[in-house]
């Protein structure tokens, strides 16, 4: 299968600090791939580059080539063509900790969608319930979506900001850790709904733990000091002996 | 078992420093409120005047303090009209838009006239008026808007140090947050930090209000008088009554107990302004939020 995303000799640095360095990697719709690495080895930044949030810090310098292929055709990231706005509402990103407005359930929806794709009333509603349901928050929320999503658990913030990302209507998803401030069971429902959510999204996932990336990775990329050092699939996961082995070496 | 008993001191300390600033407090007010207590009358705030002829300024008050209540509240509504949207805008430049030079340059700008005493705010103020009296405008005389003006300039410095650290401390993936939903700058701006920020940018409207409420200095090198025979100021040039400035000049010039009396009502009256101010800056805060929220 085509990748939908292809980051060939991609550099970023912070002045003379190199922060990634040559990185080659690609992913597909189907197959979940998870970054791991010790803290500091640019995991962040290198899902920041997909979407060129790192346009956000000028000290940042970048190169190399990221090249995105979705219904709109291919796209390379970094011409000085390309529209971020676009390219941003394609590649979906979800953070670490939940990041909901400060604002009504509803409105965590219609602000963004209005911002971005001009959606309002029945259209903004409709898409927002679809992408409630898809990530089975729907029946949770239906009755209170004009209360503050701050009321919500941390787990529930969590799937509202993936629904949000996903009632863009992106191709692509970006996860920087993203159940690393939940508990045991909200993060196993995260992690099913992944598992689900990759049939349809090409998804590049960020990860704090191994047991998690044991789980959910289809492949598995490492990333120590700004380069992949190693690149695998699933079988080496599934080896607690190997898997052992990576732990003692990254952590 | 060192450690144990240094978090203690600390514990107990943080304790007493609260308890301490709740006493000084409570005691400040119990004295104003005895002080005030024998100049409590139905004359103190309206005089012989009826009240609602004298609110609305058609009828003069003598001997009351309701226009010096009505030119502090005008001086601080105007003086807050002028230096909260200046104030947060340069906020919101300092935090979001402008290169590292260009900060620490402003920055020290910002400081320097945080800096500056009220009384030479004042002489300003003064100055200015001179100047155009000798140039262009030589009717031109101290008045309403010009202390209102000193007032907002000297208040600039909080709101823009408090929006702006209210902006730089949000959390770097909440700044992240408008443009991975595609976003452009400023949509991100409006719809996900400044709400974010909104608290922060609240507490400093607060400090200026209560700053502006209080000062003496700025007022009576400006336009401020013990008389000034209308409620509410009656243009931008007219001279104007301020219940800081009554309090001096009753400070000053008091000839008898109950004279000094009625400078402490004053003092209490004031408070009870600046916390009335306060709630109205919180409610409407609220109701902005609110109206953000559904």
């Amino acid at each position: 299968m085509e990748p939908v995303v292809s980051i060939r000799s991609l550099s970023v640095a912070h002045g003379e600090t190199a922060i990634l360095d040559e990185v080659d990697l690609s992913f597909e719709r189907g197959v979940l791939t998870v970054l791991i690495g010790p803290s500091g080895s640019g995991k962040s930044t290198l899902l920041r580059s997909v979407n060129r949030l790192n346009d956000l810090y000028p000290q940042l310098r970048t190169t190399g080539r990221v090249e995105i292929r979705t219904s709109g055709g291919t796209t390379d990231v970094y011409a000085p063509s390309t529209a971020l706005p676009l390219l941003r509402r394609r590649v979906a990103m979800v953070f670490q900790s939940p990041n909901v407005l400060p604002t009504s359930i509803r409105r965590n929806f219609s602000l963004p969608l209005r911002h971005v794709r001009d959606l309002r009333g029945r259209e903004m509603e409709h898409r927002m319930q679809s992408a409630l349901e898809e990530v089975e928050l729907w029946d949770d929320v239906r009755s209170r979506l004009k209360e503050p999503a701050e009321t919500l658990s941390g787990g529930q913030q969590q799937r509202l900001c993936l629904a949000r990302a996903l009632a863009l209507e992106p191709e692509i998803l970006l996860l920087d850790e993203p159940t690393a401030s939940l508990d045991f069971a909200a993060t196993r429902r995260i992690e099913r709904l992944l598992d689900r959510l990759k049939e349809r999204y090409a998804v590049l996932a960020v990860s704090h733990s191994l047991g998690q990336t044991s789980r959910l990775a289809d492949r598995c990329a490492v990333l120590n000091q700004g380069r992949i050092v190693e690149h695998f699939g699933k079988d080496r996961l599934h080896d607690p002996l190997r898997l052992q082995a990576l732990a003692e070496e990254l952590f | 078992m060192r450690k144990r008993a240094t978090e203690l001191v600390f514990v107990a300390a943080s304790w007493s420093a609260v308890i301490g600033l709740l006493l000084i407090v409570g005691a400040l007010l119990v004295f104003l409120a005895q002080r005030a207590s024998d100049a409590v009358g139905p004359g103190m705030v309206f005089g012989d005047a009826d009240w609602w002829p004298a609110i609305i300024g058609r009828a003069p008050v003598f001997g009351g303090l309701w226009p010096a209540i009505a030119g502090t509240i005008s001086l601080v509504v105007l003086s807050s009209l002028l230096s909260l949207p200046l104030g947060t805008a340069t906020g919101i430049y300092l935090s979001e838009y402008a290169g590292d030079r260009v900060k620490r340059v402003l920055g020290v700008l910002v400081d320097v006239l945080a800096g500056i005493p009220s009384i030479v705010m004042g002489l300003f103020g003064f100055l200015v008026i001179l100047l155009l009296r000798r140039t262009i405008a030589p009717d031109v005389t101290t008045g309403f808007i010009v202390a209102a003006g000193c007032l907002a300039l000297l208040v600039l410095p909080y709101t823009i140090r408090v929006t702006a650290g209210s902006i730089d401390s949000l959390d770097e993936e909440v700044r992240l947050l408008g443009p991975s939903l595609g976003m452009s700058r400023t949509g991100s701006l409006v719809a996900v930090i400044l709400p974010s920020a909104s608290k922060g940018i609240l507490s400093g409207a607060i400090l200026s209000i209560g700053r502006a409420a209080e000062d003496t200095a700025v007022i009576m090198l400006t336009g401020a008088v013990a008389t000034a025979g209308s409620s509410w100021p009656s243009g931008p040039l007219a001279k104007f009554e301020a219940l800081p400035f009554r309090i001096f000049v009753t400070a000053a010039e008091h000839n008898t107990a109950e004279e000094l009396n009625a400078g402490f009502a004053a003092a209490l009256v004031l408070v009870g302004l600046t916390a009335a101010l306060f709630s109205v800056a919180y409610v409407f805060e609220r109701s902005l939020h609110r109206r953000w929220s559904q």
